[in-house]
């Protein structure tokens, strides 16, 4: 074991300036325990440099074509960042409610027309109520059949 | 070297950037799988994982930090998962070639039998057993040709860290080295 006092100054001695050095020196002279460790720190730098100095790759690891071959394989193995989502209803409902709009408007406006010329309509009692379940159930068949066959009338 | 990779990127230019990067970068992601992986073999594959990774993470660099502090982080993290992944047992083969020519080029012990000092893979047995962190400094340290500079910027730790550590890794290595060598003159 080196002396307490000198084992951060063995351990740095290449880096010790020239006072420091003139007195490790000096202590060495007297003290063999520190002469030694300085003579095993110096052997063990050599040994590890000759065991790691210069290590490299095989040949080939950095071959001209090594980038092209990472791009090649990053893109093959890239995946998509999100998954597609299902495709929701909502798009279809909204169209559904579109075109049952235009649709009552044309009927108000075809009401509205026929009044106008005097043509008296005769509707039956709770026509109105039968017209909306008739709708409702259109609707629901519409939904139903798009969703199941995946058929959609929007544009994705 | 960095303020060309930066224009490219600037520029959308990836593959240019990219070719940069790896031109630049490769050795030292090398050297840094090898400190943390201590296998050859498994270095390179992770080094080549590590530029999958740079090259997808191109277009989100910003350059908040240095192009190398980017890509040493990325490079640490890919290892850490090699590591956990591949259960890598902290080795280096002794019949490496690589390093048995790096050994024998600087006169390793290893194939002399006339020396008298313990064998280099006594040596390169004792470094396996340190630490892990005072491993990785040593065997970086010597990669990088001794600067504590590089190694702390590979490893992302501050310089003083990188000193403790080599510090007591060198007095530990230099104890057993000697306690082996006194034990084998003595023929324990």
């Amino acid at each position: 074991m080196p002396c307490a006092a000198f084992e951060d100054l063995l351990d740095g001695y290449d880096e010790l300036d020239a006072a420091e050095r003139q007195r490790v020196s000096t202590h060495m002279a007297v003290c063999g325990d520190c002469r030694e460790y300085l003579e095993t720190l110096a052997d063990l730098d050599r040994e590890l440099a000759g065991l790691y100095q210069g290590l490299q790759p095989r040949p080939g690891f950095m071959a001209d074509g090594f980038a092209a071959e990472v791009i090649s394989r990053a893109s093959a193995a890239r995946k998509p960042l999100r998954q597609p989502r299902p495709p929701s209803a909502w798009p279809e409902i909204l169209d559904f409610c579109g075109w049952a709009a235009i649709a009552a408007i044309v009927a108000l406006l075809g009401v509205t027309a026929t009044a106008q010329a005097g043509i008296t309509l005769q509707f039956p009692a709770y026509a109105g109520w039968y017209a909306a379940a008739a709708f409702a159930l259109a609707a629901l068949l519409t939904l139903t059949w798009r969703a199941k066959s995946g058929i959609s009338f929007r544009a994705r | 070297m960095d303020e060309e990779i930066h224009a490219h990127l600037e520029q959308r230019r990836w593959v240019e950037a990219f070719d940069l990067v790896l031109r630049e970068y490769q050795t030292k992601v090398f050297h840094l799988a090898f400190s943390m992986l201590a296998n050859r073999e498994q270095a390179e594959d992770a080094a080549q994982e590590v530029f999958i990774r740079v090259w997808r993470a191109l277009p989100g660099y910003r350059a908040q930090a240095s192009v190398s502090t980017w890509i040493y982080s990325i490079a640490r993290n890919a290892c850490l998962t090699a590591l956990k992944s591949a259960g890598a047992r902290r080795t280096v083969s002794l019949e490496d070639p690589g390093t048995r020519a790096a050994a024998e080029k600087k006169g390793n012990p290893h194939k002399s039998n006339s020396s008298e000092r313990p064998r280099a893979p006594d040596l390169q047995r004792l470094v396996e057993e340190l630490p892990e962190k005072q491993r990785q400094v040593v065997i970086l340290f010597y990669l990088e040709e001794k600067s504590y500079e590089e190694v702390s910027r590979l490893l992302g730790v501050p310089l003083g860290t990188v000193k403790t550590h080599l510090h007591r890794a060198r007095k530990e290595l230099a104890l057993r080295w000697r306690k082996e060598h006194t034990d084998a003159v003595r023929g324990v």
